[in-house]
């Protein structure tokens, strides 16, 4: 029997073991007193005993108490009035919370306790929670708040490159990134070529990212897990939101559909350039429309059956659209789009007071498609022409998860999940017709490829004396593709040691599985990067991260800080052939890429953050080094990542002036980005027959030296914001405004060698040579934006 | 498609962006002899001989007093003369035979590099299609079908050709009259062209001539249909005296030269970064040249013209 094996039966054993113990249970939900909303992640703390819980994703908590006739309980959420409450302890009980925002203005209650459980008492390390009231406050891009760049500003985190919302976690890729909306995952989450993501925030109501130390009822990515849960609706009342920016408008609306039972919440935005690019390209173009828009829209549900029955139906759909049309004689179309859908229906039960669980089902879809087509008349003869590319991901999941909330020291959660996935990894399907008569029709490129995915976990969280907490999870999928099974064993070890009342000493192992790849020719998260399965001949990704760090408040937990270095390795890449390109290729994608890449990855994090007061932020520092390595690149030898940046900071300030107006600072700092140096140079052979070519001026091949191995100019940058904000008899409204770049830093984003033209005299003869140099170019200099929000 | 996505943000940077020279720290590195030859069956083989320099010099590298010394299946046929900028052969070059150049320069290592010059390529002209579909720009494509053997050898190939108007009051002997008028490099669709030449992944280089190999070939005789469109609209004209020519060149090459070019075309795209890219990937250009740089190979080819009104 393997040691994985073991550990697995082991560590089921020890939770079930666990579960017997003396004291009562006082159990329920804690809502937003306003809306009805369920809150994650809130507090309570017994104050006798000091045994405490946090709400789950679902609002839910149980905590066991000795048994006695009283007791007093405290319950706080950050931007949320604390309840005090003495409760009956004789017997189990359960008890709902309503929290009252500090939005609204009512009496203040007595401030006891800290607004959520203190750093070096939270049984997690890497994980990191910006809450959306904050994200609001930052600096918008074109007036458009984005989680994925607020999550960039945080230690361990890169973005990439400028103006896009990929993530770069701890040497990782953005394909290594779990994104889960309301449990389902997605997979491309980016409009706009990566310059806005796909995540409204007028949709959001918690943001959990996670970079190490996974619990085990995370699996499938291998660098983190950015968990993100959508507004259940207003359950109290109709309320509603919206913005005009200069990247798009939104609008979004909830309400009760029946007060306390059930509740909708719907959420809309779009880009509004192409209802002014097509009409005005019509005019311009002899009839040729032209327009590109994104769009996505969030809906969800939610009804209450009882206490203990509750179902929740979510749906997102989300697209990138560029279609060029003519109509009329001679007409033709070509549309680009991308996207994705996703629907679950999630259904939470609770057995007795202990055991919660929550059910779901879920389907997802990524799509990229082309569609170019066009009829016309030759020669008393009309021909008619398609061509559709279609790459994409269907999902069907089913999986179920519990929470047995056994006693004060121990909590237990298992489940299992079920994902059967259809990759549609790039095929044309081409057409002709020739006066109605089919001439041609054809498929061209790769074959679907089915997966059948299974997963199964545990996770013990188990709390040995008041100092020492630890979360002991086992992971077990298998993976089933093309006639072949991968198995994964996938320890999950976390624990935190509270070496004095404030301060922690914390450390993490994870191993993990990712069964997709994603090949890219870009840095900016195209469309056209390919999603392709493991296969029967090229391997899952696989990842150990080992971590470790130090947590402590400050001044009762205004402040926190903490340290952590991580070392991860990851097996198993996949990456372009040199110099292959997937679009236009027929080949089978496998024959396209490098496999069996190594990468490596360590670094040291460092984030201050201040949570309380008018004045709050946080300073973020990361070193850190990250490599790969593939036997036909770099003549086998390691090389830096492309996005291996030595140190990483940030500075993050919001402020608020008064009741009415709030400003904003954001300041990043990164290494250069790595690149590949041409040294020398020489001449294309005459006869080569280059397009394009003056055979005055021969083209010239330059010598390269190592790969990545040179750095571009470090990058660095200030935004800045500011929100006004004024009540209105129907609501509020806010007026952002936003400069991104305030001090138009040059930040290179490629750097290119060109030579100046040959000088020569009035009578074109040659004066001298030209003047070969190296050009860095700059993307975005200095950007003003303004939007105009509203809530009612 | 990428191009319509690049002009998206190519808008974007031009209301914003911005480039400058920058000062970079460049490391030594030892300059290596460069020995450029592509040369065909019956024609005199000339090699050109330079150095490479390092990346922001622009000073002369040619290297004009060295010993090259060429051999014919292994014997020694001669030694070449420099004269005009290149070393050059008093005698064609055959098909089915094997050159071999040595190279002495001083101060460096012998250079040396070898090829097989292949035979010329069984072809047939099958048709010629005008207007044959819209493409992915709305554009319409004209569809040129070729007939090529294929043999059970691995061979490659190159297809180079341009299409021109003639003006019929020209003579009908004059080949300038051709070109004089107007004269356009074909564009091929990237997105819908035969297996065979899309295989290659080089269409959305945007080529003006088609290096391909018979990987993916029936066996036999294979019908090769390539679908392409002149890069210059002002080809087309109403006068309906005036005729469409096709200037059609078909290479069989040899594996240094497919080798070569293909990975040249990608060698050059990668020089420059884009709005997509940032920092391409640098490919490196394949050499078969033993201690130094370039490229020493050789193609037969055979050329047709037709003509359509």
């Amino acid at each position: 029997m393997k040691i994985s094996q073991f550990l697995f039966i082991a560590f089921f054993w020890v939770g079930t073991l666990a579960i017997f113990s003396q004291s009562v249970t006082l159990s329920g939900y804690i809502y937003d007193n306003n809306t009805g909303e369920r809150l994650i992640g809130a507090n309570l703390i017994e104050a006798n005993s000091k045994n405490g819980t946090v709400s789950n994703n679902f609002g839910f908590y149980s905590l066991q108490v000795p048994q006695g006739k009283t007791s007093k309980l405290i319950v706080s959420y950050l931007g949320y009035n604390s309840i005090i409450e003495v409760v009956d302890t004789s017997t189990d009980q359960k008890l709902d919370f309503l929290m009252v925002s500090k939005n609204f203005e009512l009496d203040e209650v007595e401030l006891t306790a800290t607004k959520e459980i203190p750093i070096e008492r939270r049984n997690e390390i890497g994980v990191l929670s910006i809450p959306v009231e904050q994200i609001e406050m930052l600096p918008a891009i074109g007036g458009e708040v984005d989680i994925l760049k607020a999550l960039q500003l945080m230690p361990g985190v890169q973005s990439g490159d400028e103006g896009s919302s990929g993530l770069y976690v701890r040497g990782g890729s953005p394909d290594q990134n779990l994104v889960l909306l309301d449990d389902v995952p997605m997979y491309y989450v980016n409009h706009l070529g990566g310059f806005v993501s796909t995540f409204n925030i007028d949709a959001i109501s918690n943001v959990k990212f996670i970079k190490g130390g996974f619990p085990a009822h995370y699996g499938g990515r291998l660098s983190s897990v950015l968990d993100i849960r959508m507004k259940d609706g207003n359950m109290k009342e109709f309320e509603g939101s919206g913005m005009l920016g200069m990247v798009a408008a939104k609008l979004a609306i909830q309400g009760p559909i029946k007060k306390d039972t059930t509740s909708y919440m719907i959420s809309a935005r779009r880009m509004l350039y192409d209802l002014l690019t097509r009409p005005i390209s019509k005019l311009a173009f002899n009839g040729l429309s032209i327009g590109y828009t994104f769009y996505d829209f969030n809906a969800k549900v939610n009804h209450k059956f009882s206490d203990k029955d509750r179902l929740f139906f979510s749906a997102y759909l989300g697209n990138d659209r560029s279609v060029i049309r003519k109509n009329g004689e001679d007409s033709f179309k070509n549309s680009l789009e991308w996207g994705n859908n996703l629907a679950a229906l999630r259904w939470n039960h609770l057995f007795g007071r202990k055991l919660f669980s929550n059910v779901t089902l879920s389907y997802t879809r990524y799509r990229f498609a082309t569609e170019t087509s066009g009829e016309f008349v030759n020669s008393d003869q009309r021909f008619e022409s398609s061509q559709n590319f279609l790459s994409g991901i269907y999902d069907f999941g089913a999986k179920a998860d519990f929470e047995y909330f056994a006693n004060s020291w121990y909590n237990l959660k298992f489940g299992a999940n079920s994902i059967y996935h259809t990759f549609e990894p790039g095929a044309t399907n081409i057409s002709e017709l020739t006066n109605g008569q089919p001439t041609l029709n054809e498929r061209r490129g790769n074959f679907d490829v089915f997966a059948w995915e299974n997963s199964a976990y545990v996770e013990n969280e188990l709390k040995l004396g008041k100092r020492f907490n630890s979360n002991i999870g086992f992971r077990t999928a298998i993976y089933h593709v093309n006639g072949r099974d991968y198995i994964s064993y996938e320890p999950r070890l976390l624990g935190s040691f509270l070496i004095t009342d404030n301060t922690s000493i914390k450390a993490a192992y994870s191993k993990m599985q990712q069964n997709v790849h994603l090949l890219t020719n870009s840095g900016v998260g195209l469309p056209t990067d390919l999603w392709v399965p493991a296969t029967d001949n090229i391997s899952p990704q696989i990842s150990e991260q080992w971590s470790a760090g130090l947590a402590k408040s400050i001044r009762g937990g205004i402040y926190e800080f903490s340290v952590e270095g991580y070392y991860k390795t990851m097996r198993n890449l996949i990456e372009y052939k040199d110099g292959a390109r997937f679009v236009g290729a027929t080949t089978n994608w496998e024959n396209l890429v490098e496999t069996e890449g190594d990468g490596t990855s360590y670094g040291v994090e460092l984030l201050l953050q201040k949570k309380e007061g008018r004045t709050t932020g946080w300073v973020g520092y990361t070193w850190s080094k990250t490599d790969r390595q593939f036997e036909n690149l770099n003549n086998g030898n390691p090389f830096p990542y492309r996005y291996d940046r030595r140190h990483d900071a940030s500075i993050v300030v919001t402020h608020k002036l008064s009741e009415n107006v709030d400003v904003s600072a954001t300041w990043v700092y990164g290494t250069g980005a790595a690149f590949t140096m041409p040294l020398a140079k020489y001449d294309v052979s005459e006869g080569a027959d280059l397009p394009f070519s003056d055979p005055e001026f021969p083209e010239e091949i330059f010598i390269y030296g190592k790969r990545n191995a040179n750095r571009m100019r470090a990058y660095h940058k200030l935004d800045l914001g500011v929100n006004f904000r004024k009540k209105k008899k129907w609501g509020e409204r806010t007026l952002n405004l936003s400069l991104f770049n305030a001090y138009a830093r040059q930040n290179p984003y490629f750097y290119y060698v060109e030579t100046t033209d040959i000088p020569v005299d009035n009578e074109g003869n040659i004066k001298g040579e030209g003047r070969t140099g190296i050009y860095q170019q700059s993307l975005f200099p200095i950007l003003p934006s303004i939007s105009y929000s509203f809530r009612f | 498609m990428k191009t319509k996505l690049s002009a998206l943000f190519f808008l974007t940077c031009l209301i914003s962006g911005c480039y400058r020279e920058i000062e970079v720290d460049f490391p030594e590195r030892e300059s290596l002899p460069v020995a450029n030859s592509i040369f065909q069956t019956d024609s005199l083989i000339s090699v050109v001989l330079n150095k490479t320099q390092p990346i922001l010099d622009n000073g002369p590298t040619a290297i004009t007093d060295a010993l090259v010394t060429l051999y014919e299946d292994g014997v020694e046929k001669e030694m070449l003369e420099y004269d005009d900028g290149s070393f050059t052969s008093s005698e064609v070059a055959e098909a089915n035979k094997t050159y071999r150049i040595e190279v002495e320069i001083s101060n460096f290592e012998t250079v040396v590099a070898e090829e097989e010059l292949v035979d010329f390529p069984n072809v047939i002209l099958a048709s010629f299609k005008d207007s044959v579909y819209i493409g992915d720009e709305g554009d319409l494509f004209s569809q040129l079908t070729l007939e090529i053997e294929n043999t059970p050898d691995r061979d490659y190939f190159e297809l180079d050709f341009r299409l021109s108007v003639r003006d019929p009051k020209e003579p009908e002997n004059d080949e300038e009259s051709f070109f004089s008028v107007t004269s356009s490099e074909p564009y091929f669709d990237s997105l819908l062209n035969d297996v065979v030449i899309q295989n290659e992944g080089l269409l959305s280089y945007i080529p003006t001539d088609l290096v391909f190999s018979d990987e993916l070939m029936n066996a036999g005789k294979h019908t090769l249909r390539i679908n392409y469109r002149p890069f210059s609209s002002s080809l087309y004209s109403d006068n309906p005296d005036e005729e469409f020519v096709l200037l059609l060149t078909l290479r069989k090459v040899s594996k240094n030269y497919y080798e070569y070019k293909k990975t040249l075309t990608q060698h050059l795209d990668a020089q420059f970064g884009d709005i997509w890219d940032g920092v391409g990937q640098p490919l490196p250009v394949f050499s078969n040249i033993q201690n130094g740089y370039g490229i020493f190979a050789g193609y037969s080819q055979v050329t047709d013209t037709i003509q359509k009104q």
